[in-house]
């Protein structure tokens, strides 16, 4: 044991020098961690190279990371107290004091307590900090650092005149010149008092110096700490499957998993590669495990959990598909010898199983489309249990024995037996295809196993099927067809359905709801447009078609009510608002927008309503909701956004804020409000009531602002407007030769850097600190400087296209006349040609914000102003339109 | 002055007895690990020393009146294994830890195990600080006995008599179960 660890020197009353305690650490250690820290350095030399490293630039840095290392691996880690441990360890103290209660210790201390090596790991990961940090003499200056060494000097010389005094006195008595003795001695006490007094005004000095200590410098343990509780797990849990795992004897010393789990977890190179081998890893174990399964041909009894899954190899999810059903029945024909080079499992196991499931449990391959068909096309898919898919419920379903389809319904008997007829016809065909018919005995008996349903193994072949003749050819071979889709409301007129046909809407709002609308057209549903006689105020909001304004020319009022009826209805009268009664009490859904409270005058409230139709869905898109402060205050757009909190964070830095593109708002509360009703629906299939819909514009807008108000709740950063960089500092807009391009500096930054060095413009970016995201997070102003600079030689396309060739997210920052012949748009069908009878064209229009796989996105011609007034009323309430009221 | 003389013939036989004596793998063995030993200390003899080493403590052993060469014979090699007579003392330390050194190891170990102990004992001021202290020294000491148990087995492979090492670790074991006790 190192000499330091003997006890301090008691000092005896008769001396005057208080001789400094030779402990140099600060938290109370025992045997055992002494020797495992000493042990960690012997065995890890990235340890013992930090402890070089460090020792020359301050005192007791060993026993600093001591110190860490103990914080870090004892469960209850006690400080000693000043007195008892000596004066130069004062920086040691600091930064041990900054770290002791920090939350961010105990989240560490959850990975690391009373384990070696996590501890040892985090330990250097926080040395390796420490010693950047005195490096850059950014812990403390230079001065102060000499100074913590003459500290060190005055102590180590007040310990030797300490001992010098008591040697003196343990000879005193044997001395024969008494006098020359005494007179040394007090030379010596003279010597060791004023050495103590210089170390006293040292100590003190230098605990005030590191009180000035910035805080930044003085929470360098936490700082260092931050994010250090992952890798230190990710790392040792790495260290600790590489030590362990496949090619590797058993566990290795903590010491070398420290310093694996250092390498892994400061090179990230490194840890990818470990991820890499981590996934080969697993896959070497899974084949393992697969091997073993391959040997369970004959499961008969399969039960939930992981049991199914563990017997169900891919192969047999293939066969669910269609296509890959045939490859499945090539392979098996070809023997799979084709298909060695591709690894693939070998189909007999997967095969015999699935025709065991097929034998036992019929449910299973129920065809999703009589599923469908039993419940309607077109109307909502039943609930499902759990996460599984729909097939892999009615396999767990079949399992327990409860086969049946979604809402309950088990399969008629009827239809099971169709069902079995399709699947054998392919069987059988399956059982020819063996060669010589090998194999086929042991398949044929596996049909036949249980006897239960003789009629699947009878057709599997020809001498095996007696009773085939009872069954019409056309039957065996094809599905019954499927009863027609189900649609309860069919449309007036009009293209397919989609999704939402046989929905009808009312819609009565202006510009703040009219998205909610088109969306719910676009889906399908009948959207019907209320607008008062002489025609809504969106019908005279520019831009207007050629430019001309005129009541149906506002492109605006088309782009929001394409795939619209249109109907006039004066609300504000008594006997429109009675007739918006009679309307609303056929409709599923309303969507209006009016300030709170006027429909409320006008009779036509959500409630009164709602009265009469208890399924109605009244949807009101209001500046700030119907409840609350701001209830009656006026808004538009630009209010709300502002109101919302999006105006203040766009724009410069500076110059004054800026709105943002168009009615983002009215934008956003549309898509809200949208969302809003279809959930409603799906509510409403299983309560049967409708329900009110309370969309804010405010709100709407203050629910896009992303990061803004996490930042400000948790960290207190208010994020400042910064131009076109995004809030992360990875893009910026930037300028070349002949437009703007979006500058990204995440993705391949290697092929980047590369690039820009081949044209010598790489300035100072070829720096490997930059290989790290978070330097070119922080250094985005320097970064975005030199992409600008070097991005002045080259065209928007080039700039583009060779950044994309190179896997770096670069764009082009287009005007809208390039949208219309973005050729990717093009192929995808997005602008839609309509055409309107009036203007004698054809006029392109943006199409499916989304598609459905099944059902088609409609986009249709807006109305003209009442165009379908005799339609409705005449559909809806069996009336001519009323005079005077449209 | 009568001097010690031998014969010649007694000299032959002797050497023919002695250079038949058993030796048992356990010694040759310990001979091995100390050559390795040594030559991690850049003591470096050559192969044909090591070799007759192996006669000199047939030799010895033959002086000694035994009928095998036994370990108490190789601390004589610290007489054999040196090229410079500075090396002795490191020599002599090799053999020591080697024969030795897993008790001293063990010894260290258990004072380790006492002074946990004590830790533990110390009057903790609630009770939670004290079942953690109890934890702390619980796991560490689990963690010595593994230590003193994968000594123990490299002892037994290299034929080393366990009974004293046996005793430490049963002491160890007892201050566990005390730990346990009072969790």
């Amino acid at each position: 044991m190192s000499p330091r660890r003997r006890p301090a020197p008691t000092v005896p009353a008769s001396r005057t020098v208080l001789i400094p305690p030779r402990e140099h650490c600060w938290i109370e250690s025992d045997a055992y961690d002494r020797s495992a820290f000493a042990g960690l350095v012997a065995d890890a030399p990235s340890l013992a190279a930090l402890i070089e490293a460090g020792s020359p630039l301050m005192p007791h840095f060993r026993e600093l990371l001591e110190d860490v290392f103990c914080l870090l691996f004892k469960l209850e880690p006690r400080f000693r107290t000043p007195e008892t441990v000596a004066a130069a360890t004062v920086l040691n103290r600091t930064l041990l004091d900054a770290f002791r209660d920090h939350p961010l210790l105990e989240h560490l201390r959850e990975q690391t307590q009373l384990d070696e090596s996590q501890a040892g790991l985090g330990t250097v990961l926080l040395g390796e900090e420490i010693l950047t940090l005195l490096r850059d003499e950014r812990l403390l200056p230079r001065g102060d650092l000499l100074d913590l060494w003459d500290l060190e000097r005055r102590e180590e010389e007040l310990r030797s005149r300490a001992e010098e005094l008591a040697d003196l006195d343990d000879l005193g008595d044997e001395a024969n010149d008494r006098t020359a003795a005494q007179r040394a001695r007090e030379a010596l006490a003279h010597a060791a008092r004023v050495a103590e007094a210089r170390l006293r005004q040292r100590a003190q000095q230098m605990a005030e110096r590191l009180r000035e200590m910035p805080a930044r410098a003085r929470d360098a343990l936490p700082a260092a700490a931050a994010g250090l509780a992952r890798r230190v797990a990710e790392a040792g849990e790495e260290s600790q499957s590489w030590s362990t795992g496949l090619g590797a004897g058993g566990r290795s010393s903590p010491g070398r998993q420290v310093e694996l789990g250092r390498r892994l977890a400061t090179n990230p190179k490194l840890r990818k590669l470990a991820r890499l081998v981590g996934r080969m890893r697993e896959q070497a174990f899974a084949l393992r495990k697969r091997s073993l399964e391959r040997t369970s041909e004959e499961l008969f009894e399969v039960r939930l959990g992981k049991d199914l899954e563990r017997l169900l190899p891919p192969e047999l999810v293939a066969l669910h598909h269609p296509l890959l059903r045939r490859d499945f029945a090539r392979r098996l024909v070809e023997g799979g010898g084709s298909d060695a080079a591709r690894d693939r499992t070998p189909p007999a196991p997967a095969l015999s199983l699935h025709l065991l499931l097929v034998r036992r449990y019929p449910a299973l391959h129920a065809r999703p489309e009589s599923a469908r068909a039993l419940r309607g096309a077109g109307r909502p898919r039943p609930r499902r249990r759990g996460v599984l898919s729909g097939w892999w419920n009615r396999l767990r379903d079949a399992a327990h024995g409860r086969a049946r389809l979604p809402e309950g319904r088990p399969l008629s008997s009827r239809r099971r037996r169709a069902h079995h007829r399709r699947r054998v016809s392919d069987l059988a065909g399956v059982a020819r295809a063996f060669p010589g018919g090998e194999g086929a005995p042991r398949l044929l008996g596996l049909l036949g196993a249980g006897g239960r349903r003789p009629e699947l193994g009878r057709h599997a072949r020809g001498d095996l099927r007696p009773g085939d003749g009872r069954v019409d050819t056309h039957r065996r071979r094809r599905a019954r067809p499927l009863p027609p889709a189900v649609t309860h409301r069919p449309r007036s007129a009009g293209p397919p359905a989609g999704v939402l046909t046989g929905l009808r809407i009312l819609d009565l709002s202006d510009q703040k709801g009219a998205l909610a609308g088109k969306l719910l057209a676009g889906l399908g549903a009948d959207v019907i447009l209320v607008e008062p006689p002489g025609g809504g105020p969106m019908r005279s909001l520019p831009p207007f078609w050629q430019g001309a304004p005129a009541a149906d020319r506002s492109v605006f009022f088309w782009f929001y009510s394409t795939g619209k009826r249109g109907i006039t209805l004066d609300i504000r009268r008594p006997e429109g608002a009675a007739l918006l009664h009679r309307l609303a009490a056929k409709a599923d859904v309303v969507i209006e927008s009016e300030l709170p409270g006027r429909l409320e005058v006008l009779g036509c409230s959500a409630e009164a309503l709602r009265a009469r139709n208890p399924r109605l869905i009244v949807a009101s898109i209001t500046p700030f909701g119907q409840r609350g402060p701001y209830r009656d205050w006026r808004a538009s757009d630009t209010v709300a956004q502002a109101l919302g909190g999006m105006l203040y964070v766009n724009g410069h830095r500076s110059r004054p804020p800026l709105r943002s593109l168009g009615l983002q708002a009215y934008h956003q509360a549309g898509v809200f409000a949208a969302i809003g009703v279809v959930s409603a629906l799906l509510a409403r299939e299983t309560t049967g009531r409708g329900q009110e819909i309370d969309v804010s514009l405010q709100a709407a807008v203050a629910s896009a602002l992303e990061h803004v108000p996490g930042f400000w709740h948790q960290a207190g950063i208010v994020h400042a407007r910064q131009g076109t960089l995004h809030w992360t500092r990875y893009f910026r807009v930037g300028r070349c030769r002949d437009g703007y391009v979006m500058h990204c500096t995440i993705g391949d930054w290697t092929s980047l850097i590369e690039w820009m060095k081949a044209d010598g413009m790489e300035a100072d970016l070829d720096d490997p600190g930059l290989d790290d995201l978070k330097t070119r997070q922080a250094g985005a102003d320097r970064l975005f400087a030199a992409l600008d600079a070097w991005a002045e030689r080259y065209t928007v396309a080039e700039l583009v296209g060779g950044a994309q060739l190179r896997r770096i997210p670069y764009a082009a920052v287009r005007p809208p006349e390039a949208l219309l012949d973005d050729p990717h748009l093009a192929e995808r069908g997005f602008f839609v040609p309509i055409e309107h009878p009036a203007l004698g064209q054809s006029v392109p229009y943006p199409g499916a914000p989304f598609r459905l796989g099944d059902a088609p996105w409609r986009v249709a011609r807006p109305p003209g102003l009442g165009e379908h007034n005799a339609e409705v009323y005449g559909e809806l309430l069996a009336m001519l339109p009323p005079e005077g009221l449209v | 002055m009568s001097r010690t003389t031998l014969s010649l013939e007694a000299l032959t036989t002797a050497r023919a007895e002695a250079a038949a004596l058993p030796v048992p793998g356990d010694v040759l063995r310990v001979v091995t690990d100390l050559r390795s030993e040594l030559r991690r200390k850049s003591i470096v003899c050559s192969d044909r020393r090591y070799a007759q080493a192996v006669g000199v403590l047939r030799a010895h052993a033959y002086l000694e009146g035994r009928t095998a060469v036994a370990d108490e014979d190789v601390p004589f090699l610290e007489h054999v294994l040196w090229r410079d007579p500075a090396e002795r003392p490191q020599v002599r330390s090799t053999i020591r830890e080697l024969l030795q050194g897993y008790e001293d190891e063990v010894r260290v170990l258990l004072y380790q195990s006492r002074e946990l102990r004590e830790y533990a004992l110390r009057s903790w001021d609630t009770s939670e600080l004290r079942t953690r202290a109890a934890v702390e020294a619980h796991t560490k000491i689990r963690h010595i006995l593994g230590k003193v148990d994968a000594i123990l087995s490299q002892a037994q492979q290299g034929g080393r008599p366990l009974e004293q090492v046996q005793g430490l670790r049963e002491e160890i074991a007892q201050i566990e179960r005390e730990m346990l006790a009072r969790l």
